[in-house]
């Protein structure tokens, strides 16, 4: 899982979790992070393990595993002008939905042959109101070529560019947690549910229930995508695992 | 050098089975359930998969019908691992996929000879686990 | 532009408290050949707490995703005592429904530990090997002690094996001496010398 070099990284932080937990020995410690009852010391290695980068075009590969292959395979049954439904949870400050949409509009031939509904969601007010504002600062689009920047973006100063209006508007920013996806099915299911390096931060149980609820609220066929580490396979049994090129995901049963 | 996966949901079975296949020379990677192993089989190569029936999130039976029914995955040979010592219980392992059956506890010399056999490797004496 | 913005009312809890759904509703929902009206009726149920009502449908629903809704609610309303009756399909042949099981008593807690603790003297060899896997995620302090007992005493090497597993995780310094003599209950299985001698070492 880990290179030699990362290695180090790895057996360094652990080390100043053991001390910060105040654990005799790596058992001890293990024990903790397996049984505690308030996950305080899961949580905490969660922490100090993530690198908390937003910027647009992250994990560009599920991006291009997107336009090559996931949306052709939903779009398949699909008349022209029909609706694809597309989540983003949790969306934090906007960048994941933001970059699924200029990816689209860029690379996916048929984009123009369907509605496409980006709804993008998080339990943090704050957050979802700088995502609504879609004003990031340069390092923000260093993955996104200048080309596309400037067609998507205006710069307003003090080195931030802002996402045009057009493309702000047409995503939807809303108050939800993944847990409200098994609701869903009354108001329409999703195709696709990016739901990436969230779970890694949630409990055996908590983690089930996202899946449950992830289950439900997909169409049938829908599709599931998850952070680079992350995986079903410790998680939960109902999706389907596929395989393309670009990346590994998860389906509901067609 | 041969690769093989082992995919058992306990650790203690996973660390035996790979000191007996390193000891030949064998190159070992590890799963937890069946579902992991498809994903560890969709993006390495194996020689040889060694699969335990009873694991949580997918047993081997699935793992095996799954294995089997995918285009590209299903010419891989696969050994199963089980308590279960009866005949038709080997027959539900054959019918579902697996070329072969162990029952464990597993022997070492049996699990590198069937290993050996199965991977194409020659068999070597066993330095003792 | 194609992207359009949904005017569609934002996925929220449904309408409506859960006693509002009445009875003879929901008894149809259950029975329904429409998995989403039986998910969304075993979501009702999780709702009022009804975990007898809960494991009494998990006996008649095949579909593995509202298996997981009922085993999830069933965790979810946190009643170890009425929960218990799901461990009869240990004795299950279906391997999926005792698989499910079993994955979602692990996520109970320690309240279920009595009920495990009383399989494991259960006669059938797979029953005791089940819970013995269980009892690896039970978050009990008396889990090493229970599990050390397996090992001395349980006449299957495989659930004496499942048992060391546990020990090498959480077992005890005071418990080495008596571990120690577990290899040789089974001279002819080398495998459990070697997961006794992995377990003395992660002791320590």
């Amino acid at each position: 899982m880990f290179s030699e070099s990362k290695r180090y990284f790895v057996d360094k932080r652990i080390s100043q979790e053991m001390i910060n937990a105040g654990s005799k020995s790596f058992r001890e410690y293990f024990a903790s992070v397996c049984f505690q009852a308030d996950g305080a010391n899961l949580q905490s290695l969660v922490n100090a393990m993530t690198v908390n980068e937003t910027y647009l075009y992250r994990e560009r590969y599920q991006l291009d595993c997107l336009v090559r292959s996931i949306l052709p395979e939903v779009v398949r049954p699909l008349s022209r002008g029909d609706t694809v439904k597309i989540w983003s949870v949790p969306c934090s400050t906007g960048e994941e939905p933001y970059s699924i949409a200029i990816h689209l509009l860029e690379n996916w031939k048929s984009v123009d042959d369907y509605n496409i509904e980006i709804t993008a969601s998080d339990i943090d007010t704050k957050v979802l109101k700088t995502a609504r504002r879609g004003t990031y600062s340069d390092r923000s689009y260093q993955y996104v070529p200048k080309t596309v920047m400037e067609k998507y973006t205006s710069y307003i100063g003090d080195g931030n560019y802002q996402v045009i209006e057009a493309l702000r508007n047409s995503v939807r920013f809303t108050t939800a947690n993944i847990l409200d996806a098994k609701n869903g099915n009354q108001n329409g299911a999703y195709d696709i549910i990016f739901c990436r390096n969230l779970l890694i931060y949630f409990d055996d149980l908590s983690r089930r229930e996202a899946a449950d609820a992830m289950y439900a609220g997909l169409k049938p066929g829908g599709f599931v995508c998850l952070g680079h580490s992350e995986s079903m396979s410790r998680i939960s049994s109902l999706f389907n695992m596929r395989k393309f090129p670009d990346a590994i995901v998860y389906q509901k049963q067609p | 050098m041969k690769r093989v996966l082992i995919i058992d949901d306990s650790s203690t079975s996973r660390m035996y089975y790979r000191d007996c296949l390193e000891a030949v020379g064998v190159f070992v990677e590890e799963a937890i359930n069946g579902l992991e192993g498809l994903e560890k089989i969709m993006t390495q190569s194996f020689d040889l998969i060694l699969v335990d029936l009873n694991m949580p999130k997918m047993d081997g039976y699935t793992f095996l019908g799954q294995l089997r029914r995918d285009v590209e995955m299903r010419g891989l040979p696969a050994i199963m691992i089980s308590t279960e010592a009866g005949e038709a219980d080997r027959v539900k392992a054959y019918a579902a996929g697996a070329n072969f059956y162990i029952v464990k506890p597993v022997g070492a010399a049996e699990l590198v000879a069937h290993t050996s056999l199965m991977a194409g490797i020659s068999i070597q004496e066993p330095r003792v686990a | 532009m194609p992207l359009v913005r949904s005017s569609r009312p934002v996925p929220e809890s449904p309408a409506g408290p859960a006693h509002e759904v009445d009875a003879a509703a929901l008894a149809t929902a259950l029975n329904s050949p429409n998995v989403e009206d039986r998910a969304r009726a075993v979501r009702v149920l999780t709702q009022r707490g009804d975990v007898d009502r809960l494991v009494a449908q998990l006996s008649i629903e095949a579909e593995p995703s509202v298996r997981s809704a009922i085993l999830t609610g069933v965790v979810q309303c946190k009643d170890p005592a009425r929960a218990a009756p799901l461990l009869q399909h240990l004795r299950s042949e279906d391997v999926l429904l005792r698989n499910a099981v079993i994955e979602a008593i692990q996520l109970m807690g320690d309240g279920i530990l009595p009920t495990v603790e009383g399989l494991l003297s259960d006669p059938d060899d797979d029953v005791r090997l089940f819970s013995v896997n269980i009892l690896q995620s039970v978050n009990s302090p008396r889990a090493p002690d229970i599990a050390l007992a397996v090992a001395l005493t349980d006449h299957n090497v495989n659930v004496c094996a499942g048992a060391v597993d546990i020990l090498a995780e959480r077992g005890r310094p005071d418990m080495i001496d008596a571990l120690a003599t577990v290899a040789g209950r089974f001279p002819q299985h080398p495998f459990l010398a070697f997961a006794v001698r992995v377990a003395l070492k992660q002791i320590g």
